[in-house]
């Protein structure tokens, strides 16, 4: 089995690293949500994930939402 | 400069025609106050034309294109595949949403504060969204989408908005040019909705008034002879073959300038006394492509056996749709004012979606050949054009009116195009057809006022 990749999404390089997510990668948010990559509109600023747990609200499980670079604490998959 | 007063409802307006003498003063196309008002009332109220669904096939793809002075987004949407129209400025602080001409998209995403629209013009995101120092509960994004069109209208591919709720139906905006229209949308084998537009389309920026091309540049058969003269004495108008083959039997028809006073439409077109098709007569050099035309024009007698055509444009003329598309059978130009002076115009050429490459092609260098700054007739109007505004904004010639009067009291209704009045292929008739639906325009308060939602409405001044 091979080790989920990580993506670096924090400093000079992130910005880019976050443009280019591909779909099926995990982001855990900061608030400790997790969501699945299912489209990334390469701007920069969001990816549009399902969500796979949701901290705040679990009834948003299932869901997609557009998620802003800055709520994302970390990227693997 | 001639005072002008601007209020709704203000008829001061009418003092700038001479509909007795049949002249129009300068200033409808110089003044800046006069341009500002046409853009709110007749911009945002008229059915303007947004391109064709052709520029747009798959989920995602998006044309910026614009209503008047302003960008709009034609858009088909990624799930429902529905085509929709929006204003390129986000709703947050204005600014575009959509820096690209034309492209795919997920998502339409402001640069300034991230607000983010999805292609059903949804606000889907904004920056720091969930931050709890930022919107809090302040942003409802149900409540923030992008601002639609007020109506669409999908009229055998090409695409049509509005912004005004209480605009008609597009059919009945168009009245007896619908068919007209429908006709020049066929494939040449008589499908509806059968053309595929060229991309990218052309666009010039004309340093004119709008109403310059817009109004005039339609069934103005008396500027051929002297403007395109050398292009004529060169033999280029035989550049695709034209008169190669002439036809042995005269179709039945007849040839008029035309113009709806009521609805502002209007042009160069031609009335059939006969059912079916004119016979196809050779017309291109390149290989195969009349073999093309020849039974595809077969097909087309075929379905229009025991028909007689509508008025149009194809092969018989072109013809204008108010306030500023022009269109025959090839082509479809549309005027984009920028400001009283400045105006830009797009060409969107088509072709049989069904043709050959080989077919396409020959369209496709015709079409080069013929527009554009390396085509060999377009560039002597827009010559003409650009000097027009100029020459007639100084104090001392916007004192002098414009003679739109050849032609005048000639015009009579006939019962095979209800409503339009038709006069001599070499008049003014469709000019003042556009002005009389543009005074009726500046001068309404609403569509309440104007035909055809208000039906007992006349417009005609002239």
């Amino acid at each position: 089995m091979t080790e989920a990749k990580k993506y670096d999404i924090s400093g000079q390089h992130g910005a880019e690293e976050f443009r280019t997510l591909p779909e099926g990668v995990k982001i855990t948010l900061i608030n400790g949500s997790v969501g699945e990559v299912i489209a990334n509109p390469g701007d920069g600023g969001f990816v549009l994930v399902t969500w796979l747990e949701h901290t705040q609200d679990p009834s948003k499980v299932g869901e997609e939402e557009y998620v802003f670079f800055n709520e994302v604490r970390s990227a693997e998959g | 400069m001639v005072a002008f007063i601007r209020a709704p409802g203000d008829r001061s307006i009418r003092s700038y025609i001479d509909a007795e003498r049949g002249t129009i003063s300068r200033e409808t196309y110089v003044n800046p106050d006069i341009f500002e008002q046409e853009m709110e009332q007749i911009f945002q109220r008229c059915w303007l034309l947004l391109g064709h669904e052709s520029q747009i096939p798959n989920p995602g793809d998006f044309v910026v294109t614009r209503m008047g002075t302003e960008e709009v987004i034609m858009v088909r949407d990624r799930k429902d595949k529905q085509i929709r129209a929006f204003l390129n400025s986000c709703r947050h602080r204005g600014e575009k949403v959509c820096r690209y001409d034309q492209g795919n998209s997920l998502v339409f995403t402001c640069p300034f504060h991230a607000w983010t629209y999805d292609t059903k013009g949804k606000l889907v995101g904004a920056g720091f969204q969930n931050s709890p120092e930022a919107y809090t509960d302040t942003l409802n994004k149900a409540e923030w989408g992008l601002v639609e069109v007020a109506q669409l209208c999908n009229f055998y591919g090409l695409i049509w908005a509005t912004w005004d709720r209480k605009a008609p139906s597009f059919q009945d905006y168009m009245g007896p040019f619908a068919e007209s229209l429908r006709h020049c949308l066929q494939s040449s084998d008589g499908e509806d909705a059968g053309l595929e537009m060229f991309t990218p389309f052309q666009r010039h920026r004309l340093p004119t008034n709008w109403k310059v091309p817009g109004f005039t540049s339609v069934t103005d058969l008396t500027h051929t002879a002297m403007t395109h003269r050398s292009a004529a004495a060169a033999g280029l108008h035989e550049d695709r073959g034209e008169g190669k083959e002439v036809a042995s039997v005269k179709f039945p028809q007849e040839k008029y300038a035309c113009g709806d006073h009521n609805l502002g439409h209007g042009g160069m077109l031609t009335l059939y006394n006969e059912t079916g098709v004119p016979p196809y007569t050779n017309e291109w050099y390149e290989p195969g492509v009349d073999d093309y035309f020849r039974e595809q024009t077969a097909k087309k007698a075929e379905k229009l056996k025991g028909k007689i055509m509508a008025p149009h444009g194809w092969g018989g003329g072109h013809f204008a749709i108010w306030p500023a598309v022009m269109v025959d059978s090839w082509r479809i130009r549309y005027y984009h004012p920028h400001q009283v002076g400045m105006t830009e115009r797009w060409t969107l050429s088509g072709v049989d979606k069904n043709a050959p490459e080989h077919v396409k092609q020959a369209l496709r260098h015709y079409s080069e050949r013929f527009n554009g700054p390396v085509g060999f007739f377009e560039s002597d109007d827009m010559e003409n054009w650009n000097y027009v505004y100029p020459a007639s904004q100084g104090a001392t010639a916007r004192k002098n009116d414009y003679f739109f009067r050849n032609g005048i009291g000639h015009g009579r209704y006939d019962d095979r195009f209800p409503g339009v009045v038709i006069n001599g292929s070499y008049t003014e008739e469709a000019h003042r057809a556009r002005f009389s639906r543009w005074l009726a325009f500046m001068e309404a308060e609403s569509w309440d006022d104007l035909y055809p939602v208000n039906k007992t409405a006349n417009h005609r001044i002239w």
